[in-house]
């Protein structure tokens, strides 16, 4: 599975979701639902403009966890 | 509403209720008079209007008394009883086409409004279905009761019961297209 660390990428960058909101042009909602991981995928554009905000990589902010099997 | 093809569906819809309404509130009257005076409504034959099928199928008026058919149903001549089923029959019938077409209505707003795939319109469409199959049933049967015989009429009527089957496959249409509008909306 894909998880969003959005959230940790923030507080390395000291920023707040609506800094980020404001930087990137996506709302607080939608980014909200990106960090909370509840967003089904994400467009290339957005991810280049919250690298570009943030100053980081895509891998920074999504990460793939094996699935634990039962 | 920009579009046409909305406009036109708004119109006709508004125009097939305030239709409904005339032809009933007309029937209303008659029935009303019918029971201050029976005689005025002898040329009045209701020998269709007791057969199967959706709404009333016909009521024929004649000028003369001699062009009245042989099989006819005078209305000055029917028992209280059978006008009463008449008009119970008539109401359903028009209550069914009033509340199908203000359904129909207002997916239609919706659908003007960019609101297509909302749970309303699945609401609605499921509506819409459940009234085409009591109009289907109701339209399966009538009888009369006429000069000492009674009469039961059976019909098999498609048409209410393909509206009601055509609802419910909309209704399911509608309802893929609001889980895709939803997942669109996840992806941000």
């Amino acid at each position: 599975m894909i998880v969003v660390n959005l959230d940790v990428m923030l507080a390395k960058r000291k920023m707040k979701l609506k800094e980020l909101s404001e930087h990137v042009g996506v709302t607080i909602t939608n980014l909200s639902i990106l960090k909370t991981g509840k967003a089904k995928g994400i467009r290339f554009n957005t991810l280049a403009a919250i690298c570009e905000a943030l100053d980081c990589q895509p891998g920074d902010i999504l990460e793939y966890q094996k699935s634990e099997e039962l | 509403m920009q579009n046409k093809t909305i406009r036109l569906a708004s119109i006709l819809g508004k125009l097939l209720i305030g239709i409904c309404c005339l032809l009933y509130l007309s029937f209303l009257i008659a029935f009303v008079y019918w029971h201050f005076d029976q005689t005025a409504f002898q040329l009045v034959d209701l020998n269709d209007a007791f057969k199967a099928g959706y709404g009333v199928n016909g009521v024929q008026y004649y000028q003369h008394s001699a062009q009245l058919p042989s099989n006819a149903v005078p209305m000055s001549e029917l028992s209280p009883g059978m006008m009463y089923w008449l008009f119970f029959r008539i109401s359903i019938f028009v209550a069914l086409t009033i509340l199908i077409t203000r359904s129909a209505l207002r997916i239609v707003h919706s659908i003007g409004s960019l609101k297509t795939f909302y749970q309303d319109n699945i609401r609605h469409l499921r509506t819409i279905a459940l009234y085409g199959f009591i109009a289907f049933v109701f339209s399966t049967f009538n009888f009369l009761s006429f000069e000492g015989q009674s009469n039961l009429f059976l019909k098999t009527a498609f048409g209410p019961l393909v509206l009601s089957v055509g609802a419910l496959v909309l209704a399911e249409v509608f309802r893929e297209g609001k889980n895709l509008l939803e997942e669109q909306n996840l992806i941000i």
